[in-house]
């Protein structure tokens, strides 16, 4: 009797666990339908979309960068879950419904931030103008508002020239706005030199310098500056966020004397090279390793001796 | 006198064809709540398989969770859990039988199929944390002998191959009675346990070799896992971190391996009692002594865990202060001392009392040590790479905290099931039990055994 109603019992509970878990699963899948469902109604973030121009060399880049604000502060969106797409508007009107003007679409990064390389069509295309228009846009994402950044820049070249003698080594940079129908000298704006190194460029010449009335600014080269191990060395003229023109940069290879330090040899370190590692290492360890590994083969030996026994029918 | 051995002896083999007949019933048959778990792990296996698949194809960007700063995430923590589980084998069989604990028979075999799950997927674990399965290749190549990484890769390889070894030798005569007295099984499984029981006729010559194979495995694998946890530590305490930086870092994580070892081996135990219905064999005072071991360890952990802990929090200079702040009271605060009293206090004192010592309340310890002892490594990983020697700054405000994504926590969910399937099925192919090492330790001879191998 007691048997049957702990039956009874056991059973009663076992079904109760199971409808307290079905039940359990089926709100938490109700919960989370209802949670997507309330987010897509609530307002959405807005945020704030920066583009920047970039020329260097010849290529040309333009930059997108989405932040938001949290607490008084700016900080870089990290989920934006649609493409940012850039339009290049200058040739004729764009039009996002038939993809007219379209250069191309991106995913920012983790860090906001996203960087369409112009296309070489585009690119011979801004060749032949003077004055062009980009525009950056992404819409129907599912936490941002839609947001829309235009940014126009206008014609600019920088000329570099390089006087190389004994005791004085200068560089000269000449900013030039297309006026006119013709390239013309740019007075009175920030032009910077400097000597392109491995992660940065080394500022040469006066802090904040602008170009004089011809466009030029000069600086002299440090003499002691190191270069390449093919004597040359790289310099750099560039102007940073200009209202007009943008970023625009251009740099220069040219013959230089100074070598670099030799690379000083290690020998056999543990920071070296795998092939560089100290002798104690290497013996101690493949010691422990032939040792240890000996062992193993010789175990593989005897299970190989198990099964002769085995088999010969005279033991 | 002479009646009386025989009589004893009787009764002892009695005992033994029961105890073989009985362990060969999970092998025959498989019931429908073993098909429904083999069945639900297999699932998570596959979708945990599904996962990496997409963390491989898609951009890691939006799969995982991981960034400049927090690069290891869960991956690495799990791995660390694998690698720590796996000095099971080295404690339960290696140890107690060199220092001649007898009760360590007859769970040996769980505490080394549970060692080489462990280290298998430890090794699974690695590769996935890699970002690109090809790099193992690379490592291998290019390698450089002086870094830890090349080290923890040689001897996850070598422990692997010698506890599999360790699994493998004792095993030979219980495969070779699964061969002959196994009916209605498929071909290739018969075949299989011809091939594996190595031709074995349990004469003098092949009794004396399995033993002396045992008896060496069981001197090199102490070191052998001592070596894999340490070199594991080694890969933190290497690294430029303030939380890492430490030489007590190999016998800590050694003390907490070993801790989690038993405790693992008591969960094991008990659910191979329970769902085979062997506890006749696997007696609860098998608990009783596990139930102590697990006082003594956790003892020994909690020792190793002052001293990584007090002494730096006693001198609180600026590198440590942050990340032990965060710990002790801020925002990491919860889960260390939640992992504190699971993983030490409760395994430390509860055991203490007798009532505690029973199966059921040692295994709900033993669950929540284990637990724990996974959020422990998570505690050792996330927070030391969240405080690195320059200040994150400037960096979009998602690399400053981690939180794991989906596709990393169900890769970690597939490697578990995938360990949890391997220590299923081998259940389910060989005895969970050696019928000959307990008769053995119960003084019964070689003949005897032999005897009874061919009376089963």
């Amino acid at each position: 009797m007691k048997n049957n109603f702990m039956n009874h019992l056991f059973k009663k509970l076992r079904h109760g666990t199971i409808s307290v878990s079905l039940i359990t699963v089926t709100c938490l899948f109700i919960n989370k339908e209802a949670i997507s469902q309330a987010e897509k109604d609530s307002a959405k973030l807005s945020a704030t979309m920066t583009v920047s121009y970039k020329a260097s060399n010849g290529s040309r880049s333009i930059k997108v960068n989405l932040k938001r604000k949290v607490e008084k502060k700016f900080i870089a969106v990290d989920n934006l879950k649609t493409p940012v797409s850039l339009y290049f508007k200058s040739v004729k009107e764009h039009n996002p419904a038939d993809g007219t003007g379209l250069v191309g679409k991106l995913y920012l990064g983790k860090d906001g931030e996203g960087v369409f390389e112009i296309p070489d069509d585009i690119n011979k295309l801004i060749s032949g103008l003077h004055k062009y228009t980009f525009i950056a846009k992404f819409d129907a994402d599912p936490i941002y508002e839609d947001a829309e950044e235009e940014i126009s820049i206008a014609d600019s070249k920088i000329t570099l020239s390089y006087l190389g003698e004994d005791s004085i080594k200068t560089a000269t940079a000449t900013l030039y706005e297309w006026k006119d129908s013709a390239y013309v000298p740019v007075a009175g704006a920030e032009l910077k030199l400097g000597i392109k190194r491995t992660f940065s460029i080394f500022p040469i010449g006066e802090s904040g310098a602008v170009t004089d009335s011809s466009g030029k600014v000069s600086a002299d080269l440090p003499l002691d500056m190191p270069g390449t191990f093919d004597r040359k060395i790289t310099i750099v003229a560039k102007i940073d966020e200009h209202e007009s023109f943008g970023n625009v940069e251009v740099s220069k290879e040219v013959p230089w004397s100074v070598l670099p330090e030799p690379i000083p040899e290690i020998g056999r370190a543990l920071w070296a090279t795998g092939d560089n590692a100290p002798y104690v290492l290497v013996f101690s360890s493949l010691s422990i390793i032939a040792v240890i590994w000996g062992t193993i083969f010789y175990l593989i030996s005897l299970l190989i001796k198990i099964r002769k026994i085995g088999r010969d029918k005279s033991s | 006198m002479k009646n009386e051995t025989t009589a004893v002896d009787s009764v002892l083999m009695n005992k033994y064809e029961a105890m073989h007949d009985e362990l060969l019933r999970p092998i025959q048959k498989t019931g429908l709540a073993g098909k429904i778990w083999i069945g639900f792990l297999f699932c998570v296996f596959f979708a945990g398989v599904f996962a990496f698949y997409t963390q491989e194809t898609k951009s890691k960007y939006e799969t995982i969770s991981l960034n400049n700063y927090t690069m290891w995430g869960i991956y690495i923590s799990n791995f660390v859990f694998f690698v720590a589980l796996s000095l099971v084998g080295a404690l339960m069989s290696a140890v107690l039988k060199l220092t001649n604990f007898e009760w360590y028979r007859p769970l040996s075999r769980i505490a080394e199929v549970i060692a080489v799950a462990a280290i298998m997927f430890a090794g699974v674990g690695i590769i996935v944390a890699m970002g690109h399965p090809e790099r193992l290749y690379f490592l291998l190549t290019h390698g450089r002998l002086q870094s830890p990484i090349i080290w923890d890769i040689v001897v996850i390889i070598t422990y692997f191959v010698a506890t599999s070894l360790f699994l493998f030798i004792p095993l030979i005569p219980g495969i070779s009675q699964l061969s002959n007295h196994l009916k209605d099984k498929p071909k290739w499984q018969m075949w299989m346990y011809k091939k594996l029981s190595l031709s074995w006729r349990g004469t003098p010559e092949q009794w004396k070799i399995v033993k002396r194979c045992i008896t060496i495995l069981a001197i090199l694998i102490i070191p052998l896992g001592i070596s894999i946890h340490t070199v594991t530590a080694w890969l933190f305490a290497s690294t430029l971190r303030a939380e890492w930086n430490s030489t007590n870092f190999g016998a800590y994580f050694i003390a907490g391996a070993f801790l989690l070892g038993v405790a693992a081996v008591i969960v094991g135990t008990f659910f191979f009692r329970k769902y085979y219905r062997f506890e006749k064999y696997l007696t609860d005072s098998y608990f009783d002594k596990m139930g102590k071991m697990l006082v003594f360890l956790s003892g020994v952990y909690f020792y190793f865990n002052i001293n990584e802990y007090l002494v730096p929090a006693f001198k609180m200079d600026s590198m440590h202060s942050q990340y032990l702040l965060d710990e002790f009271t801020g925002k990491d605060a919860i889960l260390f001392w939640l992992v504190f009293l699971f993983g030490i206090f409760v395994p430390a004192i509860l055991p203490l009392f007798k009532s505690m010592l029973k199966p059921w309340p040692l295994t709900v310890i033993a669950i929540l040590v284990v637990i724990a002892a996974w959020f422990k490594r998570y505690i050792i990983v996330i927070p030391g790479l969240s405080h690195p020697y320059l200040p994150i700054q400037n960096v979009p405000h998602s690399w400053t905290h981690y939180v794991p994504s989906l596709i990393e926590c169900m890769v970690v969910a597939g490697i578990f099931a995938a360990a949890l399937l391997f220590i299923t099925l081998f259940s389910k192919f060989f005895p969970i039990i050696s019928v000959w090492e307990v008769a053995e330790g119960d003084g019964v001879s070689l003949e005897k055994i032999n005897l009874l191998s061919k009376k089963a």
